[in-house]
């Protein structure tokens, strides 16, 4: 019996070392269908790219316009590209999702205004009589003196360097938006009196569009204060009293005050007077849509043409995955009417197309 | 929408540009008329006052409006070309800068032509001038080189309905005539040309036999089997009514292992069967058998008992070394009350003296054909043997390998192997339920007489149980290797009508005495291990490759009769040169990658279950069968070359091989091949032989391997099989 059970246990072996063989898997990739596709008409004349053929491919990213993302992608070969940006919303909303808010609103396309939208300029902070002159920045980059026009929607870093009548200089930076809903707004108030040892205010701040949550007071950008109302005593010097206040909507804002201590004549508002009385009454910016396209060496804007009546219809928005830099791509599948024009000639020529496009969303 | 300064101006200069000034004689008339009514005598009209020019100025721009600016004069003033002040006269534009201007404007412009330009044009031309004055005319060869020049760059598509209308586009009577088609077809014809290539046939034919039915040589070998089968039976039935005999296994002794031991044992009749008293085994030494012992004559009580019987007498058991040489029958008769196996008289006797080692011992007693007068089993057996003298008391042991292991009681146990007649009626049955089976006292139980070619008579001498440890007490059936080495020539002869002359399992003995499974009635089990190598045709086409296979195999044989039923296993590694997969994959993405695999299958690794029957003829064996098979595993070689259509698709391609294992992909894991095959005993141990299988089952998959399954594709193995043993030695 013993060479009986020797030989099925051999058996046993053999096909237990045939089954427990080392196996090598290949994952071959499986073929799919294309993914971004683009096909339409411009000026009547037809394109088809595919994203993977032709050398075609899905470009994704975000460009900072004035201050606004612009999230972006562009499918593009070596004859034709067409480029579609979506400018980000709620700009003084931090903690927004730009996802979910494109999934709810009607894009309209972007439109180029032939005016400016608001205007620098040293009376809104004072007036000459107090304010000998003023250095614009923008952005970090000087825009001029004196007067200085905002043309585009944005939200600009603008700052004010300021040389009173009395050769006191101070500076006054605040974040404008322009072309941009805004969700909540505020200004800085305060009374002044007028002491031995420098002027005592009681500030508060005048809100608008939402309830206020918190506000948080800075004196030549050291806290001093997180409550709305504030009693304080400056010095003889120059003060800046910043005031940060954040809406129950989520909205942040922060204005600043430049305080003559001494006599309260050489001070300067802050900018929110000139952000209110933007002359612009045109559609906020907000998720608007913008159209790139170049055929044949020619570039043809949607922003520079009327799309008041143009059309883009989201059929879809989905996750895709992450580009080359890791950011999040979104598969948003639409058809688009619309009118562009042409750069140079300025000539006006439609657009019709549907596409599933790639656009990064950060 | 609000117009701004640059709006205006912009249309301003737009529209400005496309004002034109035409002076007609009637526009001085008009201006005229608004002069002073004031005549003098000439019929002049007296000039406008000042005054009156001023409130004429005044009335007509009265509704006008103007901002003026500062920048609008700097704008225009920032226009003019350098030098020219502002209030001075422009220099006169060149013709150059004219037509650079004119080409800068022109540009971006289009225009949809109609022949009504043409015609306006020309019209407007001075006579002499006319647009449509005879031009110098081209030449065919400047012609042609215009043709060819816009053509070299046209393709089109061609649809079905472009002929449909250009037919149309030919008048009623235009239509192209029978032999006109013939005309452009024969031309096309004529520029057309065919290549054939062999693998186009190869192809063809393997797309017709995927079509056609079973093939016709499977179902002809098969059923020319089953044929050969019946005949061989039926010739075998007739051979046992003529003869009176069957003969089943000629085998001969061949060895010198074999022994004939008497021992003394206690057989117990049940009336079905006998068993073995292993408890009784003891070595008779009494003086009456160690008598005839010593004079080698078998006792004629040491025979095989009728069913039923009591045996009360000793058994002499006498081993004798077998001389090489066949083994004649020799009659023996039997009586009720005698054992079978009774050799004397019918046996001579052997003296004492003469059972020298070495000695050949053959019977001198009748003829061994001639059957018993009496009709009693004659059991002739002729044995050319050594006999070693036996006395008294002496220890008689095997001579084989195993004499000197004794039994665990300290007994030894042998096997007689006899050619014996049965007598009609008589029960031939094993002496023991099982031979295997070992007795309560750790003795096996011995054999049958014929089924197992041992005898085993267990005498008592003189009723008394012998105890005398140093006899032989006990006995040993050969062990299989010595089985296997011994091959027997057994005539079983039945008197006619004895026996159903067809019922082979009761003429057969068993080829294989002492196999450890034995079943009842002759059939029994045997294991084995196997080497095998084959040849294959390729598993696609078109292919001329030949494919190989070698591995080993393990199994059991089920044997009765002269069927043998076959279960075994078989691992084999295939080896290939012709299975290759194409695989391209276009993985869409931000762009695409294209991967593309060259896998080839260099070995697959398949297990084979043999299923089968078969007929043995002497030492031939004809199978019939089916062999399942199952790929385990492969290995594959595998080169990757990939694609990347990306921003720096130049750094993304790529070139990868390597040997990998375990990638089925491509293949059918399971197939089914009926079998036949041929088996030749060389010895009793080793076997080798041959078998033809045809796949059934497509063993690719088409959508990855280039080329078709090949269908039905036939493979050969040659195999060398060692059939094995289990029993104690």
């Amino acid at each position: 019996m013993r060479k009986v059970n020797t030989y099925f246990l051999l058996c046993a072996v053999a096909v237990l070392a045939l089954g427990s063989c080392t196996k090598e898997v290949i994952v071959l990739p499986e073929p799919n269908d294309p993914v971004f596709t683009l096909n339409g008409t411009l000026a009547g004349i037809e394109f088809d790219l595919v994203a993977g053929d032709d050398d075609a491919f899905m470009h994704t990213g975000t460009e900072m316009v004035n201050g606004v993302n612009l999230f972006s992608g562009e499918l593009s070969n070596d004859d034709f590209s067409l480029e579609l940006g979506i400018f980000d919303g709620m700009v003084d909303k931090p903690g927004h999702i730009t996802v979910d808010e494109i999934k709810n609103v009607t894009p309209t396309f972007a439109r180029h205004s032939s005016e400016p939208l608001l205007v620098l300029s040293k009376s809104m902070l004072g007036g000459s009589q107090v304010i000998q002159s003023v250095d614009w920045y923008i952005n970090n980059t000087f825009a001029g003196s004196g007067e200085v026009k905002i043309e585009e929607p944005g939200k600009y870093a603008v700052c004010a360097f300021i040389t009173f009548m009395n050769d006191s200089t101070n500076q006054l930076c605040e974040d404008i938006i322009v072309g941009y809903e805004r969700s909540a707004n505020f200004s800085i108030l305060y009374d002044f009196q007028q002491g031995q040892q420098g002027g005592f205010i009681n500030a508060s701040i005048s809100a608008v569009d939402a309830s206020v949550v918190s506000v948080e007071w800075f004196e030549d950008d050291v806290s001093i204060y997180t409550s709305q109302t504030i009693g304080h005593q400056l010095s003889t010097e120059s003060t800046r009293l910043k005031a940060i206040v954040h809406f129950d909507n989520g909205t942040v804002r922060e204005k600043t005050v430049i305080i003559d201590g001494e006599s309260n004549v050489y001070s300067a508002k802050s900018f929110s007077v000139m952000e209110m009385s933007s002359i612009y009454d045109g559609p906020s910016q907000d998720f608007n849509i913008r159209l790139k396209i170049k055929s044949d060496g020619k570039t043809y804007l949607s922003e520079y043409a009327n799309n008041e009546n143009s059309t883009l219809v989201i059929t879809g928005v989905e996750f895709y995955g992450k580009n080359t830099e890791g950011n999040d791509v979104y598969k948003v599948a639409g058809v688009v009417n619309a009118v562009v024009m042409e750069e140079v000639t300025e000539k006006m020529v439609s657009v019709n197309f549907s596409t599933v496009f790639g656009v990064e969303i950060q | 929408m609000k117009w701004t300064d640059k709006d205006i101006d912009k249309l301003y200069s737009e529209s400005s540009e496309r004002l034109a000034f035409e002076y007609k004689e009637g526009y001085w008339d008009e201006f005229d008329a608004q002069l002073s009514e004031v005549q003098d005598a000439d019929g002049a009209k007296a000039p406008l006052s000042d005054a009156a020019i001023d409130s004429m100025y005044a009335a007509s721009s009265a509704g006008l409006a103007f901002d003026y600016k500062n920048d609008y004069w700097n704008e225009f003033n920032a226009s003019l070309p350098d030098g020219a002040a502002t209030d001075s006269p422009k220099p006169a534009l060149t013709d150059v800068e004219i037509d650079a201007m004119y080409a800068a404007s022109a540009a971006g412009l289009s225009f949809d032509y109609n022949n009504s330009y043409w015609n306006e044009f020309n019209a407007s031309l001075p006579q002499g001038a006319a647009a449509d004055s005879p031009k110098p005319a081209l030449t065919d060869t400047e012609i042609d080189a215009m043709y060819a020049a816009s053509a070299a760059g046209l393709s089109f598509d061609y649809k079905g309905a472009y002929w449909k209308d250009f037919n149309a586009s030919f008048p009623a009577d235009a239509v192209l005539t029978d032999n006109g088609i013939d005309e452009l077809y024969q031309e096309s014809a004529g520029d057309l040309a065919f290549e054939y290539k062999p693998s186009y046939w190869e192809e063809f034919k393997g797309r017709i036999r995927r079509q056609r039915r079973p093939d016709f040589l499977w179902f002809t070998t098969a059923f020319s089997f089953v044929g050969v089968l019946g005949v061989m039976a039926f010739m075998n039935s007739n051979s046992v009514s003529d003869s009176k005999t069957v003969t089943a296994n000629s085998n001969k002794i061949e060895t010198q292992k074999n022994k004939i031991s008497i021992s003394q044992s206690k057989v117990e009749n049940t009336g079905t069967s006998s068993k073995v008293d292993a408890s009784a085994n003891s070595v008779t030494s009494s003086p009456a058998n160690s008598g005839e012992i010593g004079n080698g004559i078998v006792n004629p009580s040491s025979a095989i008992l009728p069913v039923g019987s009591q045996v009360v007498d000793p058994t002499v058991l006498v081993s004798i070394p077998v001389v090489q040489s066949p083994v004649r029958s020799q009659v023996v008769p039997v009586t009720p009350e005698v054992p079978v196996l009774a050799l004397t008289p019918a046996i001579p006797t052997i003296p004492s003296n003469v059972t020298t080692p070495g000695q050949d011992i053959r019977p001198v007693g009748p003829d061994t054909n001639t059957p018993s007068p009496n009709g009693t089993i004659e059991a002739p057996v002729v044995v050319e043997t050594q006999v070693t003298p036996v006395t008294p008391g002496q220890d008689i042991r095997p001579v084989g390998p195993d004499t000197n292991t004794p039994s665990p009681n300290g007994t030894q146990q042998a096997s007689v192997v006899v050619e014996t007649q049965v007598t009609p009626g008589q029960d031939i049955r094993p002496v023991g339920p099982d031979a295997n089976t070992p007795s309560p006292n750790g003795t096996p139980e011995n054999g049958s007489l014929v089924e197992n070619n041992a005898i085993i008579v267990n005498p008592t001498l003189n009723g008394a149980e012998p105890n005398n440890p140093k006899d032989v007490n006990s006995t040993q059936p050969l062990s299989a290797d010595e089985l296997a080495a011994l091959e027997i020539e057994t005539e079983v002869r039945l008197p006619y009508g004895a026996h159903d002359p067809l019922d082979l399992s009761v003429s057969l003995p068993a080829p294989y005495p002492g196999s450890p499974l034995s079943f009842s009635r002759g059939a029994f089990v045997l294991a084995y291990v196997q080497g095998i190598g084959g040849l294959s045709q390729s598993l696609v086409i078109p292919s001329d490759e030949i494919s190989n296979s070698f591995g080993i195999g393990i199994g059991t044989e089920v044997h009765k009769g002269n069927f043998t039923w076959n279960f075994g296993v078989n691992a084999l590694v295939e080896n290939h040169n012709d299975l290759v997969l194409n695989r391209t994959a276009k993985v869409y993405g931000f762009g695409s990658d294209v991967y593309q695999f060259n896998i080839d299958y260099k070995q697959m690794y398949t297990l084979e279950a043999m299923i089968g029957v078969g007929y043995n003829l002497g030492r031939h064996r004809i199978d019939l069968g089916v062999r399942p098979s199952f790929v385990m595993s492969s290995r594959v070689h595998i080169e990757e070359l990939g694609t990347s259509t990306t921003e720096f698709a130049s750094d993304n391609d790529y070139n990868e091989s390597r040997d990998l294992f375990g990638f089925m992909d491509g293949l059918h894991r399971f197939g089914i091949k009926p079998t036949i095959g041929y088996m030749f005993k060389v010895s009793p141990s080793i076997s080798l032989g041959a078998t033809i299988g045809i796949e059934l089952r497509p063993s690719i998959n088409e959508d990855f391997i280039k080329g078709v399954n090949n269908t039905r594709p036939i493979d050969g193995q040659i195999y060398l099989r060692k059939t094995l043993s289990f029993r104690k030695k």
